[in-house]
């Protein structure tokens, strides 16, 4: 299957070119995330999304038009997208926008124009004579386990609260009042997050901040197992070579770098040196063999590795377009991808390479050893 | 010769774990109590699954951290005087504060807002005249505004204070010839509120001049006399409905339109809390519940200290003080000091906090998150499983990767319970990361096996598995050191992730692949 792979190869072109190869990409690949650019998720820049579930059809023409009236109301940026809700098999409006806003209100009443009525909480109402008793509200709490607020105002009261259950408060209801009673349920249907510019610039830049310590740290734990600079460097390249092409993925795919997308690029971390310290490992510590028999025994060990795990992320990415709908699961998986493709070369050319070129420059020792070349 | 897995220790060992994490996952009650029973109920969920409301809150300056501890105790003593009791209050960095809420009403949200956006009401009182308000004094945090030293029977500690002009001038007029008399220290008194007592509590606090626990409240005086001359809050008992009513509405005519119940509905009925409500009263019921009367009355009033005024200024102003006492221990000494700083500071916060957002996750979509995650987690498995089975063509060598595979996340998730650590978005990826390395280092162990057969024994089982092992160690310990300084970003997202992933690490290394590498080893030698 794989046996000799390496070494043919290395009869076809010259080892050091296919070592250099990877990162002839890797570079044009910075080039491109610093031309085409990297979309931050509103967590590192700051901003506001909003999800409203709706009936209402709307159409690319309105979206243009939403996008206009927010911007006319002081929003930058602002983006609308419609998608589709699997659960409640309503329509799903996004729009985010990097602007914070203080007040909500005009904000919400053109999204409202658009969308409907928007409810930010379950909201249960019931017609009633005369005003329920004050520890009503107490009493749901206790036996709903949940926090309600309510409100009676001119013959209707007003339960409000995160999650609230119709047969769950009829019943409840009815106990208290002493009558039947029948609530009107309207689940919410629009959520809201923002976060401050200047609270996701902190976070940016101390998630940074530990990246870098995180690779220097790896490098003296590299430099320690295996006391030589080149197998450590060839380690550490590895593991920087498949973070840029994620990177630049996600600059092509317009995956924005949140929460999310960044735990995928820290995950891809562990992938990375475990082919790396598989390859050094084997090639500097093993006494029997030639380099190409462990380089070619390490490929298909490694190759394993990354297939077992590319196939489990393709299934979560399929699973998460298609049925589930979470985007999140999206984005890390398709970022996971992409790093662990970018893995193959950036171990099998590059790694192996320098360390081909590593053992043949401190003499003829074992990469000789077979007797090849 | 048959094997037997289970004759092998690491692999009784791994079961054994296997066993008292599944057990922990579906809650054992003495270590997850108030929890229900089922799959998944011994485990804390963050956030992203369990719903709820996180506030994020912007400090004006980046502070040190004697200053952001201060921050974060004065946040959290006023959350839990409005009774929101157990709230996370964590700070962030050095200049942001994150509140966790699982269930909010929307309400409650909004009180939280309005705290935030308020300073507390700090005053100083000598016999109910105002002395100081927290805007007028300065507190030095931190060990500079403090002195700690060794006294005959045990430690003297001192606060020290600065009075802006206003401030100090009043207080030494309000201080003359007071003495011997208290300074109380009031947080949020309650304002245009009046305390109705039931007849019985009211009689009691009436005569009650002294207790144990709180002797330094009294000097001198009745409980009744901190409530309606110390802290000028109007106190009645529960006469006959009409007298009551009336006596309030005297009141009310003078600004006193809120009404503290202090009884529970056996001494003070809800049918008159109801009346009251429907008169227009804003009421709101503390009852004393296991609190002693001492206790219930400087919660009832807002007072927080009363230390004695040891001095007569005479009018003249006073633009320096300090508060200062004996303690037995250093640790005592210490504690009172950080305690008083707290106090002093609350009413003028150290650095301003702004609330920078709110967002909310209902607790169905969290749910539903966690719920799809975790079908998506088993096709994945799957989907693994198939590439194991083409690349070896054999079940036995499948079944014990996925066996050790979903082991290792029952061990994950077990330790997680154990140290109730908080499931979210972050160590679901990190549990992926750990379990996904594992199965990787899995694969080194089988065919580092299968070399072996291969090559006929030519190299002992032992030098093998160290072979594995010196590989799977290496880029543990590699995943080990990039984590770490992850583990320093604030309560943040990649410290659930780092903690997460290192605690996967050290599960599959201790546990979970040595069992595999003792599989494996002995299916081989029977398959051969």
């Amino acid at each position: 299957m794989s046996a000799g792979i390496y070494e043919q190869l290395t009869k076809k072109v010259d080892y050091r070119i296919l070592t250099i190869m990877p990162w002839v990409f890797g570079i044009l690949a910075w080039v491109f995330i610093l031309v085409n650019g990297i979309e931050y998720g509103i967590d590192f820049k700051g901003g506001v999304l909003m999800n409203v579930l709706t009936e209402n059809n709307i159409d690319s023409a309105q979206l243009t038009a939403l996008e206009a009236d927010l911007a006319g109301a002081g929003l930058s940026d602002a983006q609308a997208n419609v998608g589709f809700d699997i659960d409640t098999g309503k329509n799903n409006l996004v729009i985010q926008t990097t602007s914070s806003i203080s007040d909500r209100m005009p904000v919400e009443a053109i999204v409202a124009r658009y969308a409907g009525k928007l409810t930010e909480y379950d909201t249960a109402t019931v017609a009633l004579s005369s005003k329920p008793p004050v520890e009503l509200q107490d009493n749901l709490q206790k036996r709903l386990k949940q926090g309600i607020d309510a409100n009676y105002t001119s013959g209707v009261l007003t339960l409000t609260g995160l999650d609230l259950n119709k047969e769950d408060l009829d019943s409840a209801l009815s106990g208290y009042l002493g009558q039947k009673v029948e609530v009107d349920l309207t689940k919410k249907n629009f959520n809201i997050r923002s976060v401050g510019p200047t609270f996701g610039q902190t976070f940016k830049t101390q998630a940074f901040e530990a990246v870098f310590v995180a690779f220097l740290l790896m490098s003296v734990v590299v430099f320690f197992s295996f006391r030589e600079v080149v197998p450590c460097v060839a380690v550490i390249q590895a593991a920087v070579f498949d973070i840029s092409i994620a990177i630049a993925g996600m600059s092509l795919f317009g995956i924005p770098l949140e929460p999310a997308s960044l735990a995928a690029l820290l995950m891809l971390i562990g992938y990375s040196v475990d082919t790396d310290i598989l390859l050094t490992t084997r090639v500097l510590k093993e006494r029997s063999g030639d380099l190409y028999t462990m380089v070619d025994d390490s490929i298909k060990t490694g190759l394993t590795m990354t297939g077992t795990t590319v196939t489990a992320l393709t299934v979560v990415y399929l699973v998460s377009t298609t049925l589930t709908q979470v985007p999140t699961w999206t984005s890390i998986s398709a970022v996971l991808i992409i790093g662990l493709l970018a893995d193959i070369p950036s171990t099998w050319l590059t790694n192996v390479g320098l360390l081909k070129w590593y053992l043949e420059s401190k003499g003829p020792r074992k990469a000789y050893a077979g007797g090849r070349r | 010769m048959k094997f037997n897995p289970l004759k092998s220790v690491r692999v009784m060992f791994l079961v054994v774990c296997i066993v008292v994490s599944l057990l922990l996952i579906t809650n054992i009650i003495p270590i997850n109590k108030g929890k229900g029973v089922g799959f998944g109920q011994g485990l804390n969920y963050g956030l992203d699954f369990a719903g709820g409301t996180q506030m994020q809150l912007k400090l004006e300056t980046p502070v040190t951290s004697d200053v952001m501890a201060v921050e974060k105790t004065i946040l959290e003593n006023r959350l839990n005087g409005m009774g929101l009791k157990d709230i996370p209050v964590r700070p962030w960095g050095d200049q942001y504060i994150i509140i966790q809420m699982a269930d909010a009403t929307p309400e409650q949200t909004k009180n939280i807002e309005n705290i935030i956006r308020q300073q507390a009401r700090f005053e100083e009182r000598i016999d109910g005249e105002l002395a100081i308000q927290g805007n007028e004094i300065t507190v030095k945090l931190g060990p500079q505004g403090a002195e700690l030293y060794r006294a005959p029977e045990g430690f003297q500690w001192s606060v020290m204070v600065s009075h802006n002009m206003d401030g100090a001038c009043r207080f030494g007029r309000v201080a003359d010839g007071k003495r011997g008399r208290p300074v109380d220290i009031f947080i949020d008194r309650p304002q245009n509120t009046s305390i109705l007592f039931s007849e019985g509590d009211f009689e009691i606090l009436g005569n009650l001049t002294e207790s144990q626990e709180s002797d330094r409240f009294f000097y001198g005086g009745t409980a009744l006399d901190i409530i309606t001359n110390r802290s000028v809050t109007p106190a009645m008992g529960m006469a006959s409905r009409n007298e009551t009513l009336a006596a309030l509405n005297v009141l009310r005519m003078r600004g006193f339109d809120r009404v503290i119940l202090a009884g529970d509905e056996g001494r003070i009925p809800d049918e008159f809390r109801n009346l009251l409500e429907e008169s227009g009263y804003k009421t709101a019921r503390e009852p004393m519940g296991n609190l002693s009367y001492p206790q219930w009355v400087v919660k009832l009033v807002g007072l927080q200290s009363s230390p004695r005024l040891d001095f007569d200024p005479r009018g003249e102003c006073v633009y320096q003080a300090s508060i200062s006492g004996t303690t037995g221990t250093l640790e005592a000494a210490q504690a009172e000091v950080q305690g008083n700083q707290v106090l002093l500071t609350s009413g003028n916060l150290p650095s301003k906090i702004t609330l920078e957002s709110t967002s909310t996750t209902p607790p169905t979509l969290g749910k539903r998150f966690l719920l799809y995650s975790f079908y998506t987690g088993l096709v994945a498995i799957i989907g693994v499983a198939l590439v194991i089975a083409i690349r070896y063509r054999h079940w036995w060598i499948v079944l014990p990767v996925m066996f050790t595979g979903v082991s290792e996340i029952i061990l994950i998730l077990g330790m997680a319970s154990i140290i109730k650590w908080e499931l979210d978005l972050p160590a679901l990826a990190g549990i992926i990361a750990s379990v996904g390395t594992g199965v990787n280092h899995q694969i080194v162990i089988t065919d580092e096996n299968l070399k072996r057969t291969q090559q006929r024994k030519l190299v002992s089982v032992a030098e093998r598995m160290r072979r594995a092992f010196t590989i799977i160690f290496t880029a543990a310990a590699t995943v080990i050191a990039a984590m770490i300084p992850l583990l320093s970003i604030g309560a943040g997202m990649l410290k659930g992730f780092a903690f997460t992933t290192m605690m996967g690490v050290f599960i599959g290394v201790g546990i979970a692949r040595p069992a595999y590498a003792k599989i494996i080893e002995e299916i081989l030698k029977t398959e051969e």
